[in-house]
């Protein structure tokens, strides 16, 4: 099925981040994703929390050279979040989904197979992100940079910190901080295993 | 208490343990250093646990991609456009309180326009018009019709300066008496003079012949409404000095009374 010349903009302008094609994905598929989230015990924030990892899924998905699709661009991405919203559903509280949603074309157009975007990984990730831009935005530059494997030094020109000694200080304070964010949610416990 | 410090201890530990754990996520421990940590992770559960997040966070932090897309989508969702339900609720509530506002500043004007001193103070009334003498001719001054709009603080300035100048009109009544003398032959006053003019706060010289024979002398304040504002009684001698500074700004008039008759009266404006 090729893709219509719409969904093709989409999917080429969410390859490169771009924010047209973002917002259009949110103004045109948030109110579908709110609807079934909201009919299946799900509220607004569920709504949104679900829409974000979809559009990661979607994200990761489209990345992939070989990626076609075999529906629309709108099933595809309902499928991804429904799918989501189910496997959260059961985990959450073991209730079985009931089969009342609309399904607008072949479910079969999404699996969530590679582990990278299983939905109990994409919440421990959407509340870590969360997290992490909630953090000053000096810690978020520091830390993007320093796991970009750029040296201390260079860092501590680029950001205008005192020294190599201090960025490398600050550099552990922010993560630091982010750690404690992390483990003072009690959201997050679930995803912080004593094996 | 034991369960306290049990946590803060923890605390200290766990702080302590972030730095090995940075640099373990890091490769930057020495091989005995590595060694003696890995042994370290896999007794302690707690440890294995704070190893395995940090991990998870560089993944996260590493995901740079990601994170701009959520950064973006997070942007669009705080976007204006997204609760234009909300917004066009509110600019319906903010256009009629604008509406209402305008309709009462409208109404007051209205109101202001015929009635300028409407807005007076609750404790200023309004004094009455009152005729006043110029020469022989009676003037009427009638503030209360006007026609200029008036805006409240000069509203109130206006009222002001009319109590003010209320206090300066003449009480008819009295203005006729001024310079008449009674019993002339037998009390003369030298001071002050009839109509006199002072700054508020002066003092008033009353000068006269000794007359024995007079006693029983009084020296009446009186405003120009006609209320008596004080009665003194002079002493035996020549002269009495009336200090005015109680009397405040405005017109007053004085009756000098001998025997419970008016033998003199006469008017001070303090300015």
């Amino acid at each position: 099925m090729a893709l219509n010349s719409s969904d093709d903009t989409i999917i080429k302008g969410l390859r490169e981040k771009e924010s047209s094609s973002i917002k259009i994905l949110y103004k045109e598929y948030f109110p579908l994703i709110r609807s079934i989230v909201q009919r299946n015990s799900g509220n607004f924030q569920d709504a949104e929390d679900v829409f974000q990892d979809g559009l990661i899924v979607l994200f990761r998905r489209v990345q992939v050279p070989s990626f076609t699709l075999q529906c629309s661009l709108k099933t595809y991405f309902y499928a991804v979040c429904k799918n989501i919203w189910l496997q959260r559903l059961e985990r959450k509280y073991r209730l079985l989904y009931q089969a009342d949603l609309e399904v607008h074309e072949d479910m079969e157009a999404y699996s969530a197979d590679s582990n990278n975007l299983k939905e109990k990984n994409l919440e421990k990730m959407r509340l870590y992100q969360h997290h992490f831009l909630s953090l000053p935005q000096d810690c978020q530059s520091l830390l993007t940079l320093f796991f970009r494997k750029i040296p201390l030094k260079e860092i501590s020109v680029i950001l205008g910190l005192k020294d190599e000694a201090y960025t490398k200080t600050r550099k552990y304070l922010c993560k630091n901080m982010l750690r404690r964010k992390i483990f003072n949610d009690p959201n997050c416990q679930q995803f912080i295993e004593y094996d | 208490m034991i369960q306290i410090v049990n946590n803060l201890l923890n605390m200290i530990e766990i702080l302590k343990m972030a730095e090995w754990i940075d640099r373990y996520n890091e490769g930057d421990l020495s091989t005995i250093e590595h060694r003696q940590f890995s042994e370290m992770i896999s007794r302690h559960p707690v440890l294995r646990a704070e190893v395995k997040l940090d991990q998870e966070i560089i993944r996260m932090i590493e995901d740079e991609d990601v994170l701009e897309l959520v950064q973006k989508l997070e942007k669009i969702r705080k976007s204006p456009e997204k609760s234009m339900h909300g917004y066009s609720f509110l600019m319906l509530a903010a256009s009629i309180l604008a509406l209402t506002t305008i309709g009462l500043f409208t109404l007051l004007f209205i109101h202001t326009r015929d009635e300028p001193y409407s807005m007076m103070a609750r404790d200023e009334k309004p004094v009455p018009a009152r005729p006043v003498s110029s020469g022989k001719t009676l003037l009427y001054l009638d503030l209360s019709k006007t026609t200029k709009r008036i805006s409240p603080p000069a509203c109130r300035e206006m009222a002001k300066n009319r109590q003010l100048i209320a206090r300066y009109q003449p009480l008819p009544e009295l203005e006729l008496l001024i310079g008449s003398s009674i019993r002339a032959d037998a009390f003369h006053l030298f001071s002050p003079k009839p109509r006199l003019s002072l700054p508020g706060g002066s003092t008033i010289l009353f000068q006269w012949d000794p007359v024995p024979e007079i006693s029983n002398c009084s020296l009446e304040i009186i405003d120009n409404t006609g209320k008596v504002l004080s009665t003194i009684f002079l002493p035996n001698g020549d002269r009495f000095v009336l200090d005015t500074d109680y009397l405040g700004k405005g017109l007053i008039y004085w009756k000098l009374i001998m025997d419970e008759e008016i033998i003199s009266l006469g008017s001070v404006t303090l300015m």
